[in-house]
Formats: structure tokens, sequence, C-alpha cells
């Protein structure tokens, strides 16, 4: 019976394989991608960093963090605004104060072998830089502050693997150290996306508008060039997000440690 | 030609789903979890494929990063081993 499920499992991948290489050849069910680009796309290949014809510009060259924050930046707020809520129903749930515990676990030796904890060393200081210049340069290639803030909450993750979670609380991490940087993100953005309604333009505007009184943010300080608004964006996102893994990343090992303890 | 990369998604999209289906049929949910990473694995290169860079950064982060520690927790606090019912 196995091998009568097995042979047919086979046969079925088969048959999806050439199934999709006739479909991509032939180009006979529904639509593919055509290498045209529609009127959408256009819309924003046009407009994004048109230095000629600024009235739907973003002032910046990257698409995508254009339209994150700037054209469909309400969107990106709710959706900051969700991962908020969640994790303050995260700590309720699942708070514990910390002193005791750090005090029973003081003296114990945690952690994998030598080797592991140097590998764990240089990598976490690769991924800090990388994670960080993602966030940083997000207004120019690819990246951003959600890319940007969940790859650099690798770098606790993987100490609490190699090292523990006591070593990582105490190399400065904690919970109450996340919770204060990740409002000051949430307050970077909130004051980013309000200048403009104070100065008589409407919320999180980034560039002049014909409809709108406030002249827009700059795109280049001095020879720096810094594409507006969402490079704070960006910055604020990043400690956003970052922050808020490292608590739950920290909540659930001190969790799961103490479960098995008591 | 745009029927290579194409192709090359459908090879990785149906690695994609064998992965899947080796996790949802695998008893050790240890094991589970790192097919399952595989087939993120196969979906992030698939984007890099289809020119989509910054899902690709926010893909390998969570996909290979964050998710499988976490579904690693929770494994950690009930059995390691799915029963027969």
């Amino acid at each position: 019976m196995v091998k009568v499920l097995k042979i047919l499992a086979i046969t079925f991948l088969v048959l999806i394989i050439l199934f999709t290489i006739y479909f991509v050849i032939e180009d006979v069910l529904g639509g593919s991608p055509k290498p045209v680009i529609r009127e959408l796309g256009q819309f924003f290949l046009d407009n994004t960093y048109n230095i000629y014809y600024r009235k739907w510009w973003s002032g910046s060259p990257e698409t995508v963090t254009a339209i994150l924050w700037d054209y469909r930046g309400l969107d990106t707020i709710f959706e900051t605004t969700v991962l908020y809520i969640a994790i303050i129903g995260c700590m309720v749930l699942a708070y514990k104060p910390l002193a005791n515990i750090l005090k029973r676990y003081e003296k114990e030796k945690h952690g994998l072998t030598l080797i592991v904890k140097t590998t764990v060393k240089i990598i976490i200081v690769l991924i800090a830089i990388v994670s960080i210049n993602l966030a940083l340069r997000g207004y120019i290639s690819p990246g951003g502050g959600f890319a940007g803030g969940s790859a650099y909450a690798i770098a606790p993750l993987i100490v609490i693997a190699g090292y523990s979670i006591y070593y990582l609380l105490s190399m400065g991490y904690s919970l109450s150290k996340s919770a204060i940087l990740r409002s000051i993100g949430l307050i970077v953005l909130v004051i980013i996306a309000v200048i403009p309604l104070i100065h008589l333009g409407y919320i999180l505007q980034n560039q002049m508008k014909t409809y709108a009184l406030f002249p827009g943010y700059p795109v280049k300080i001095g020879p720096f060039y810094i594409g507006g608004t969402l490079i704070f964006m960006n910055i604020g996102e990043f400690l956003i997000v970052s922050m808020e893994f490292i608590m739950i990343f920290i909540l659930i090992s001190l969790y799961t440690r103490g479960g098995e303890e008591s | 030609m745009i029927i290579y990369p194409l192709l090359l998604t459908a090879y990785l999209f149906t690695i994609a789903l064998v992965f899947t289906i080796l996790a949802i049929k695998e008893k050790d949910l240890i094991k589970a979890v790192i097919y399952s990473a595989v087939q993120s694995i196969a979906y992030a290169i698939a984007f890099g494929v289809l020119l989509a860079p910054d899902i690709l950064l926010v893909y390998l982060a969570v996909g290979l990063g964050i998710y499988p520690v976490i579904i690693l927790y929770a494994i950690s606090r009930t059995r390691r081993f799915e029963k027969h019912g």
C-alpha cells in the first residue's frame, strides 16, 4: 500500500513539473508574466525618482521602500501598530520578574563547545553590521527597516543557542532596555509623520505636493543624500522590529527554562 | 528570455512542495521543522529569481531564523514525537 502511494506521489510530482514546463513555454492557460510592465508598475517607475517632473515623486530610487513609506505609508504604520499590540499581549501573558531567575543561574556555566562559541562571536558581529547596513541604506538599495530589524534579531538568538540566555542578559540586553528602545523607534515614526501636519500638509507627507502647503522633507543634506522621510522611517522601524523580536526571544527562553526547573 | 527564470522558479516551487509534504508526513517534529526551513530556502531563492530582493531578505531572516526557533521552543514545551492517532 505504501509503495503504491509512493509511486502515485512521484508520478504526481513529475506530472506537475511537466505541466508547469508546458505552461511556461506554450503560455496557453490563463495569463503568465509577460515582459511588458503593467500600468501601475509603469506609474511607479516613471514617477518614483523623476527629478524633471516632481509632482508625484518620492525622492528615492528604491521604489519598494518608497511605496512602503510614502505612497502606502499608512498601511505600514498600521502593520507596525499590530505588531506593537501583539508584543504587549505577549508581555502580559509571559512576563515574570527577572531578578530571582538571574540570581539562581549566575554561577552556572551553560553553552556549547569552544568552537561553536568562537564562531558565534564572529558571526554576531557580521550579522549586526549587515543588518544595520540593510536598514540605513534601505532608501537606495533593497532592504529596509523590517528586513534589517528581523536580521538583527538573529544575533541575540544565536547567542542564546551557543552560550545561554543568562550570557545574553549579562551582555546588556534586557526586557526594559528593549521596551525603551522600541518606544523610541515608535516616537521617531510619530514625530516624522506629524511634522507635516503641523506645517499645514497631510500626515505622513514626504515630498512637496501641489495640494499641500508643506514644502517637503529635504532630499539632500549637504553632500549626503537621505531621501526625505524614508531614512528616518527605516531607522524607526529597525528599532521597533529588532527590539520586539529580541523581547520575544528573551521571554520565550526564560519561560521555557523556568518551566523545566520548577 | 523570460522562460529560463520561470523554469527555475517551477523547479524551486516543486522542491518546496515536496518538502512541505515531507514536513506534514514526518512524525519527528524537529525533523519536520528542518524540512519546513528547507522549504523556506526554496521560496527565498525563488523570490530572488523573480527579482524581488526585498522579499528575499525578509524571507531569509524570518523563514530561516525566527520561525524555526519559535516552533522549536513550542516543541520543547510538548513531546518531540507525534503519536499515532
